[in-house]
């Protein structure tokens, strides 16, 4: 059990829980129901974000401006309407419902082993109104974890949490088995405060990663020249952005080791597709 | 046969195609975008036809000789990256010597763990090893220049297998064997079973050797019982490994639950450092294996 270590760390534990907080949980009956019709409902789950992610990561919609569950762009939606697939998952839509929240949008999202939504910060494209985004885990497993302050934080399933993804963040599964959330995005109103207001970090769960050492560094940056040198280019940039889940690093770090892997193979271009794919991610800004 | 019949028959084929093949068609594609990589064979059930669910998916891999110990220094981290191994590899200590370096790789695929049996060779090996093994020849670079054997291959290939393994590298040969040995039960290969099991064992008892007497660690069983068992952390691992060895020689399920139990508590005796690195891969193991 990856246990909490934040005691003696008040600053971490300051930051993370302007990130990240659990909430109440649900009944272990409604989890499994829930979780019964997140595996037997849903088919046809959509890739999109696709610059976000390694690929494994497939999103369907609940509730939306288009009733269409295949739509799952996100955008500002002031009164989103059931989806055919909510249609046809009850207990789901009870849940959403009996809470009574301020939906912008609610989606399924499945993660697949070995998959990654890379360092990111979202809403840069939406509205500035006040919002956040609560998850509801029905699936996981202990190498499923959001990275985020310098800290690994495995959101346990049945359980609300609260994420604010204006922080830079990422998501992983390292190895599996398939992890599934419910992410709602609302619209701040009292419902929501009153559900986040005892917003805590858990007793476990919650990770502090280890600074990198300058000669770890250099030595996966020399794997990663190593790769890229065999052909393995792709697998070379994705062993750098792998490291954002396993150390405390500055943000954009990853993105800076990959600029200069290419710097240092002398492909300018792929350098600065680098830099600005650094800024769209954590700015939301095209170069 | 009317044409409606056999397209229908074709595509029931279709749908029933072993899921190791869209793996394997996935494998080749990322080996064969390194240029240092000359050949792929496929060897094993998958080669000969007789495949079943279960089967390993076995791959040879023709490098430049020039690029071979580069190519294997980095094996494993694209193993880990690109395919999502959720263990680190085993170095295969099993296969045949034909002049290159075997790995061993569990692999989330489908929702189920699959094993890859790497095979590294220099590309002047590939025509003997091909004979030898039956091997199915799925991919050749043209562009690769023929190269000269390198007897710097064959000095780097000895140098790694002389290397005594690690707590972690044993470990890992534990836990790969049990997940071999579950296949052999699942398939009634009670010959293979039994081989496996005693292997199992032997790699507890080199686990336990390595960890507690690393000055010894090639002595095998000798003296085993007065060297380790001379603390109570000693005897508690030996009584671990006499449990696995008073079970039967081959294995049951429930008997291969029991001594992957045994495994685990010995780690924790006695690599819980390793066992800290392992956490995560370790639950994912265990999701599959229980």
């Amino acid at each position: 059990m990856i246990t909490t270590d934040l005691h003696d760390d008040t600053a971490t534990s300051t930051a993370l829980i302007d990130q990240v907080g659990c909430l109440a949980s649900i009944t272990d009956t409604r989890l499994e129901r829930l979780r019964h019709e997140a595996l037997t409902v849903p088919t046809d789950w959509q890739i999109s974000y696709e610059e976000y992610q390694s690929g494994g990561w497939a999103t369907l919609s609940l509730l939306n401006g288009s009733g269409d569950p295949a739509d799952v762009t996100i955008t500002d939606c002031e009164r989103p309407v059931a989806t055919l697939l909510l249609e046809r998952m009850p207990a789901t839509r009870a849940l959403l419902d009996e809470l009574g929240l301020s939906y912008m949008w609610v989606r399924l999202a499945r993660l697949d082993s070995n998959a990654f939504l890379w360092e990111h910060r979202d809403y840069t494209e939406l509205n500035t109104i006040e919002r956040y985004r609560l998850h509801l885990p029905i699936l996981t497993n202990s190498s499923a974890y959001l990275v985020t302050a310098g800290a690994a934080v495995h959101m346990t399933a049945g359980r609300w949490w609260r994420l604010t993804p204006t922080y830079a963040h990422g998501v992983c599964n390292l190895r599996g088995p398939q992890r599934i959330h419910l992410i709602a995005d609302c619209y701040d109103d009292e419902a929501l405060r009153h559900l986040t207001a005892d917003a805590h970090l858990p007793e476990t769960g919650v990770r502090i990663l280890p600074t990198a050492t300058p000669d770890e560094l250099l030595q996966h940056a020399q794997t990663a020249a190593d790769l890229a040198a065999l052909g393995w280019v792709e697998a070379a940039e994705r062993s750098l952005l792998q490291l954002f889940y396993h150390y405390a690093l500055s943000e954009g770090h990853t993105y800076d080791m990959i600029r200069d892997l290419h710097a240092g193979r002398g492909d300018a271009a792929a350098a600065a597709g680098w830099q600005a794919k650094k800024a769209f991610m954590l700015t939301g800004v095209r170069a | 046969m009317t044409l409606p019949q056999s397209r229908m028959l074709a595509e029931l084929t279709t749908a029933n195609r072993p899921g190791q093949l869209d793996l394997l068609d996935h494998i080749v594609g990322l080996f064969a975008v390194s240029p240092a990589v000359t050949h792929l064979l496929v060897r094993g059930s998958l080669a000969y036809g007789t495949s079943d669910r279960l089967s390993d998916v076995d791959l040879v891999v023709g490098v430049q000789p020039s690029r071979f110990s580069a190519y294997a220094a980095v094996l494993d981290a694209v193993v880990r990256v690109e395919l999502g191994a959720i263990l680190p590899g085993w170095p295969d200590r099993i296969v045949p010597a034909m002049g290159g370096l075997g790995s061993v790789h569990l692999l989330e695929h489908q929702g189920h763990l699959q094993q890859l049996d790497l095979y590294l060779a220099p590309a002047d090996r590939i025509p003997a090893i091909a004979g030898l093994a039956r091997g199915v020849l799925v991919y050749s670079n043209s562009d690769a220049a023929p190269e000269q054997p390198n007897p710097a291959v064959e000095a780097f290939v000895r140098d790694r297998l002389a290397v005594a393994p690690s707590c972690h590298e044993l470990l890992v040969e534990a836990l790969v064997l049990a997940s071999m040995l579950r296949k052999r039960l699942a398939r009634r290969q009670r010959m293979m079973a039994y081989a496996e099991y005693h292997m199992l064992v032997t790699a507890v008892r080199s686990l336990i050797r390595t960890a507690l007497q690393p000055s010894r660690a090639a002595y095998g069983w000798y003296h085993l019982d007065t060297e380790i068992g001379a603390s109570s952390l000693g005897r508690a691992c030996l009584d671990d490994l006499a449990t696995l060895m008073d079970a039967p020689s081959v294995p049951t399920r429930e008997t291969l639950a029991r001594a992957l139990e045994v495994v685990i508590t010995v780690a924790h005796r006695v690599a819980p450092d390793t066992m800290d690195d392992l956490r995560l891969d370790l639950d994912a193991y265990l999701h599959h294996m229980t």
